[in-house]
């Protein structure tokens, strides 16, 4: 008798979500957009792409469907993701971040359009071999981080910052690339100043780590790291016990209060992966012709709260910043 | 369909590995989703290191039993408490992980693409293997061992060296499991058994309780139906689920919902997993 209870609730459960579906409005253009977690980068890259579609195709929903899916931070699901997005026939897949873009490009076996988005670098995950434009079924939208500018930035502001700080996660490949390019940098240069790196691997370790360089660094530098970046408030914590500036990559962490960035807009990169999509599945121009979007638009951002805590900072290289933040 | 047969069949090994910890041994062993991204890693970098994919299976599979003799060494030589042992191997592969390559994610180089198609053959097999196994006698010690200890020691058995040896296939089948799945999807990652703990435990329960009617010797029958019918699950809330009702990050709290419908069900037959 159970097993017929189980099975029938679990028939009537299913038929209710298949009903809830068909009630929908059906587009006609149909595309998946998959995501690997929530996070203020990716948030903004959305919230790009959505006003972008919003505004190529006016009566969205009507010409256009879009299907979300987030994946919760796990590669399993992912693959159920984007499978179910190849048997409702969408035209095109955007997948934001590495994982994502790596089991996309596996699943769809080049025979759907793909295009990246928020891949620090596509060649290294095996995604394309150049970028200056798609390969096979795969385009996208890249950013080159100005990790370095940033650093400059910092030291022109606060000249007597020697000891950095900086908080990553090593099982971030983007992190990895960052920091190496970033080590690279400052001995070609030759800079004296010294980097202090502690790698974390999950969300709790990172107070721990903020108080360990919080006490040993002039100041800290956040690059943009998923896990970082969705904890700073602790970082910014424990930078004000030291009264420390703590300089970030991206305009978001500026806005939670990140003192200032000569950073990038995911929206950007958002954007661009809409007009991508528009050229892929409106004018039908083949993927291989399509040129990968390299964002190099930089924002100059600060944070009101750096003249009532640093006053003795000196601020002549951000007089054309944008200012956020209350006071 | 076709989506959950390949997920079930991607995840079996892990799912039996995790079962030979839970169910047969009764020790909660928490490494499993890092023992399954160390897999992943560490076939990975023996098929680029030594290009021969039958060592690099060998290497994997030793590798994992390395991994699950540690947990075992740390529970029984040095007394740490069995769930602390399996956390601290989950914590020190978090650093082994990134050993192999220094980095957290690699691509498979294209030469090897023809491997994707492994995990079946090699599901297969391992199933032909276990069967037999479930006659010997190291099966039958492992088993008594997990359901009532006092025996073994009163007949004068080491009961650490069979913790070693029955963590370590778990172990190792939980790490070959990764490695298949990093060779289907085309790379490996260290955040790659993210999840791989809990689906495998939600997939043994809901195969025992569905599959009440076969005996403990059809585990394999158990375990596979469970996971199919969970991967099911997960694919239909990322299917069906109408974006009218639901946000997109709905989707664990609509599969939660759908698991717990199943096991209130049957909530009259139900054993602890294990109790710690």
């Amino acid at each position: 008798m159970k097993p017929k209870i189980t099975l029938l609730s679990i028939v009537i459960l299913i038929s209710v979500l298949v009903s809830l579906n068909l009630f929908k409005e059906k587009g006609l253009i149909k595309v998946g957009l998959i995501f690997f977690t929530n996070h203020p980068a990716i948030d903004s890259g959305i919230e790009g792409f959505n006003e972008e579609t919003a505004r190529i195709f006016p009566q969205n929903g009507k010409e256009l469907e879009i299907i979300y899916a987030n994946a919760q931070a796990e590669i399993k699901n992912i693959n159920s993701s984007v499978r179910s997005f190849k048997e409702k026939g969408v035209s095109a897949v955007i997948a934001i971040t590495t994982p994502a873009a790596q089991v996309a490009n596996k699943v769809l076996e080049n025979k759907t359009p793909l295009i990246f988005v928020g891949v620090s670098d596509p060649i290294a995950s095996g995604l394309v071999s150049t970028l200056s434009k798609g390969e096979k079924n795969i385009t996208g939208t890249t950013s080159k981080a100005p990790v370095f500018e940033t650093l400059s930035l910092a030291l022109d502001v606060f000249p007597n910052m020697k000891k950095i700080g900086i908080i990553y996660t090593a099982t971030e490949a983007n992190s990895k690339v960052i920091i190496d390019t970033l080590d690279k940098d400052i001995i070609e240069k030759d800079m004296d100043i010294s980097l202090e790196k502690v790698s974390i691997n999950s969300t709790a370790d990172i107070h721990r780590a903020a108080m360990v360089l919080a006490e040993k660094c002039d100041g800290l530098f956040l690059i943009n790291d998923n896990t970082v970046i969705s904890a700073v408030e602790i970082i910014l914590k424990a930078a004000d016990t030291h009264s420390l500036p703590v300089v970030a990559c991206d305009i978001d962490t500026v806005k939670r209060g990140a003192l200032f960035t000569l950073g990038l807009n995911y929206k950007d990169e958002g954007i661009a992966a809409a007009r991508l999509l528009k050229e892929i599945v409106v004018d039908k121009v083949p993927t291989e012709k399509t040129k990968i979007y390299v964002n190099e638009k930089y924002h100059l951002y600060a944070n009101n709260i750096i003249f009532k805590k640093f006053p003795n900072a000196n601020f002549d290289s951000l007089q054309n910043a944008v200012l956020v933040g209350n006071n | 369909m076709q989506t959950a047969i390949i997920e079930a069949l991607l995840y079996l090994l892990a799912t039996l590995g995790i079962y030979t910890s839970f169910r047969i041994l009764r020790f909660p062993d928490l490494s499993a989703d890092n023992t399954y991204s160390f897999g992943a890693i560490c076939g990975f970098w023996a098929l680029i290191s030594t290009t021969n994919i039958v060592a690099s299976l060998a290497i994997c599979f030793f590798g994992g039993f390395i991994v699950g003799g540690f947990t075992s060494i740390l529970y029984s030589k040095f007394r740490i408490s069995k769930l602390l042992s399996g956390i601290i191997t989950y914590t020190i592969l978090f650093s082994i992980n990134l050993y192999f390559f220094n980095k957290p994610n690699v691509p498979l180089p294209n030469e090897f693409q023809g491997f994707a198609s492994l995990y079946i053959i090699i599901d297969f097999l391992s199933i032909i293997i276990l069967i037999y196994a479930t006659r010997t006698c190291l099966w039958k010690t492992l088993l008594t061992l997990g359901s009532s200890p006092n025996i073994i020691e009163e007949y004068k058995i080491s009961s650490s060296t069979f913790i070693f040896i029955g963590l370590g296939f778990s172990s190792a089948f939980i790490s070959l499991s990764g490695f298949l799945s990093a060779l289907y999807f085309g790379f490996c990652d260290t955040q790659f058994g993210f999840g791989v703990l809990i689906h495998g435990v939600a997939a043994i329960l809901i195969g025992e309780t569905v599959c009440e009617i076969f005996g403990i010797r059809f585990f394999i029958i158990k375990i596979f139906s469970g996971m199919l019918l969970y991967s099911l699950i997960i694919y239909f809330v990322f299917y069906l689920a109408p974006e009218s009702l639901f946000s997109t990050s709905d989707n664990k709290l609509i599969s939660g919902a759908i698991v717990i419908a199943i096991m209130i069900f049957n909530r009259n037959k139900q054993k602890d997993l294990v109790s710690i």
